[in-house]
């Protein structure tokens, strides 16, 4: 198993999400739909949702707590934080050399 | 909303279906969820990612009897490019007046067009069945991916344009590099993969060898053209008996890759 993101296809960037919107305390699916599509503009629709939350509870990244009526709340492992630690680290990088470079090419 | 979620597998239903339907309860889905769901149905059926029970990790990714009925589809297409093959062979004998002195090897050809629509299906039900085998292979096996797409382009345009050799050729190929993966994953054996080959470079390495005047040229004995693809029929009998069989649970202990 790796924790690398980019394996996760089609579900890497939706992973992303859900990994900060879990950063902050455990939520249910609905909170996390809510909280992403805040965080992002653009709504998570409840296929891909799920999707992301079976590959990211499947590799250990997020756990399931018990269901409070029905609705199931997950919440962030060690692992999960530092992958999603990993992913804004490398995100913050790429970030500031972008911004750098077009600081460079306007002076 | 219940009938979206009937699409997914048993083994998510039983671990995410009662909290899924209290989600949907919450925030109604619209058109695009609707797709989204189906989306996620088949993505849960193709790369299952739910443990705790044996079949979350079952090789075959394509559930229920759909495979088994298109391997029988496929094998129907063998049969029809045998039929296909048949009617070329008895198809009306045309004399070309005008070659006879300038290109003696033209004289005559098969009119074979009554065939055509049989070669157009016999091409079609094999691409089909060679994605539902791709289908069931590991997600791991993006060469067979690729593959498939190609040589179902390639099968497609080789199906309306046989005279389009080159077409065929990529088609084939194509279908040989799924049969590799197929192995490969332990989906086909030896015997299977060997028969594949053997039939598919026979039929293409005579047709070739035949086009190019390596062995003779096809004519005067127009049939001869016909008669050297019979061995291609092995790729739909292989093809065919591999989804209609009940497939042989492989249980993996490893987790999917995605």
């Amino acid at each position: 198993m790796t924790n690398g993101m980019t394996e996760l296809g089609r579900f890497a960037e939706p992973s992303l999400y859900i990994l900060l919107s879990l950063s902050d305390g455990p939520k249910h699916g609905y909170a996390i739909m809510s909280d992403v599509e805040e965080i992002s503009g653009v709504p998570l629709g409840p296929g891909t949702l799920y999707g992301a939350l079976a590959r990211l509870e499947q590799r250990g990244l997020i756990e399931a707590l018990e269901p409070e009526d029905r609705r199931r709340p997950y919440r962030l492992t060690a692992l999960g934080a530092t992958t999603l630690k990993a992913q804004l680290d490398g995100l913050a990088g790429f970030a500031k050399t972008g911004l750098q470079r077009l600081r460079e090419v306007s002076r | 909303m219940t009938r979206l979620v009937a699409f997914y597998p048993r083994t998510w239903r039983d671990r995410y279906e009662d909290e899924f339907l209290a989600l949907l309860a919450e925030r109604p889905p619209d058109q695009v969820d609707r797709i989204d769901i189906v989306r996620g149905a088949i993505d849960a059926r193709l790369h299952p990612q739910v443990q705790g029970s044996p079949a979350a990790h079952e090789t075959p990714a394509l559930g229920g009897p759909w495979p088994v009925r298109v391997g029988w589809l496929t094998l129907t297409g063998g049969v029809l490019w045998v039929a296909a093959l048949v009617v070329a062979i008895n198809s009306p004998i045309v004399i070309y007046e005008t070659y006879r002195d300038a290109a003696p090897s033209m004289v005559t050809y098969r009119d074979a067009a009554a065939s055509m629509p049989l070669f157009f299906a016999a091409i079609t039900l094999l691409g089909v069945g060679l994605i539902a085998l791709t289908l069931q292979l590991p997600e791991t096996a993006r060469a067979a991916r690729a593959a498939v797409y190609l040589s179902s382009m390639a099968g497609l345009l080789w199906a309306f344009a046989p005279w389009f050799l080159l077409a065929g050729l990529i088609g084939f190929a194509g279908l040989l590099v799924v049969a590799f993966a197929a192995w490969r994953a332990g989906r086909w054996s030896s015997v299977e993969l060997g028969i594949l080959v053997t039939g598919v470079g026979l039929g293409w390495g005579l047709l070739l060898t035949g086009a190019s005047g390596l062995w003779g040229p096809p004519t005067p004995d127009p049939d001869i053209q016909f008669l050297v693809v019979v061995p291609l029929v092995a790729a739909w009998v292989v093809v065919g008996t591999s989804l209609a069989r009940v497939p042989r649970r492989v249980v993996s202990l490893d987790p999917p890759d995605a």
